[in-house]
């Protein structure tokens, strides 16, 4: 493996909360609203992960993005339960892949639901696949340029050759 | 009355007066009626493609617009069980090699994997990741392209 003993891990217990635990189609069924409750986390978390390169630098704020959605769908399950599980049952049932379309009517119903206890609109079409601007307090990251020379520094011919760094690349030319 | 003069008479003009046409005539035919039929499906066609088209993208925005959301809490799920599992690993190679002489954990005898990047971070392959869970959820998240058509899962 590569890890070596001096990398540091997070530990199990830094890493454990509780996870959403909904298949697919229920995920999918509330994804426009959740996007619009959730969206400041969302952006924030998809910032990090652009920015670094590393998951150990974005695991707080892929905790909030998880706590974020419990929360929302915490809170559907005590609003609109019913209108919910109805439209989720349609998008699961009413087509082999998962669309939209067949299930406009109870769509309909749902969103009214979420609109009068929850106060979130659907968004408009396309809002998602829009870019955006996100504004952020996170501090800008430091990037590693690394600066060469412009011309390399000369060598006589009295100094020793050294052993190749990354082994032998001259294996035909010498 | 025969000193009288007159104007000529009116006569035929020369060679005769032409044919009367009693025959009935067709307009001019731009196209032989097959080719008017085959214009004809043709923009059928068209107009069908196009609806199909639209249908399908505004479907398809639809759905990606979804998994754009869906992204985040699917990555940061997906994260936490990538670092559990790379501890794992890590716990699981130093319980195993603890007999072996000059063995160092993440090494090959001492001698780093990357030589570039010794006590650094990387992001592990799949294969690395997986090496000590079950077969079946390998297969399933790497091959499921080939049998449900998803994409295969990438660090």
């Amino acid at each position: 493996m590569v890890q070596t003993e001096s990398i540091v891990l997070p530990s199990v217990d830094e890493l454990n909360v509780n996870e959403v635990n909904l298949t697919y189609p229920v995920l999918k069924a509330a994804a426009f609203h959740l996007g619009k409750y959730c969206e400041f986390k969302n952006n924030e978390f998809m910032l990090c992960k652009c920015e670094q390169s590393d998951p150990r630098e974005c695991i707080e704020e892929g905790k909030l993005v998880t706590a974020c959605t419990l929360d929302f769908f915490k809170q559907l399950k005590k609003h609109c339960k019913d209108e919910f599980s109805q439209y989720y049952n349609c998008i699961d049932k009413a087509s082999f892949n998962y669309r939209f379309n067949p299930c406009r009517k109870t769509q309909s119903v749902f969103d009214k639901c979420v609109l009068n206890n929850l106060n979130i609109e659907r968004p408009m079409f396309g809002y998602y696949a829009q870019v955006k601007v996100h504004d952020s307090s996170r501090p800008k990251p430091k990037y590693n340029i690394i600066e060469f020379p412009v011309y390399a520094a000369p060598v006589s011919r009295d100094e020793p050759l050294l052993p190749p760094k990354y082994n032998s690349r001259r294996l035909w030319s010498q | 009355m025969a000193n009288v003069k007159t104007t000529p008479q009116d006569m035929p003009p020369a060679g005769g007066y032409s044919s009367i046409t009693y025959e009935r005539i067709f307009l001019k035919k731009f196209f032989k009626r097959s080719v008017a039929l085959a214009f004809f499906v043709w923009g059928v066609g068209c107009v069908g493609y196009y609806y199909s088209y639209r249908f399908k993208f505004r479907t398809l925005a639809e759905i990606n617009g979804a998994r754009n959301v869906l992204f985040a809490t699917l990555v940061a799920e997906r994260d936490r069980a990538y670092l559990k599992q790379i501890r794992k690993n890590r716990d699981f190679e130093r319980e195993v090699m603890k007999n072996v002489p000059n063995w160092v954990v993440g090494t090959y005898y001492g001698e780093p994997i990357y030589k570039t990047l010794v006590d650094k971070y990387r992001r592990e392959d799949c294969k690395e990741v997986f090496s000590f869970t079950d077969l079946y959820s390998y297969l399933y998240l790497n091959h499921r392209y080939t049998i449900y058509g998803g994409t295969p899962w990438r660090f």
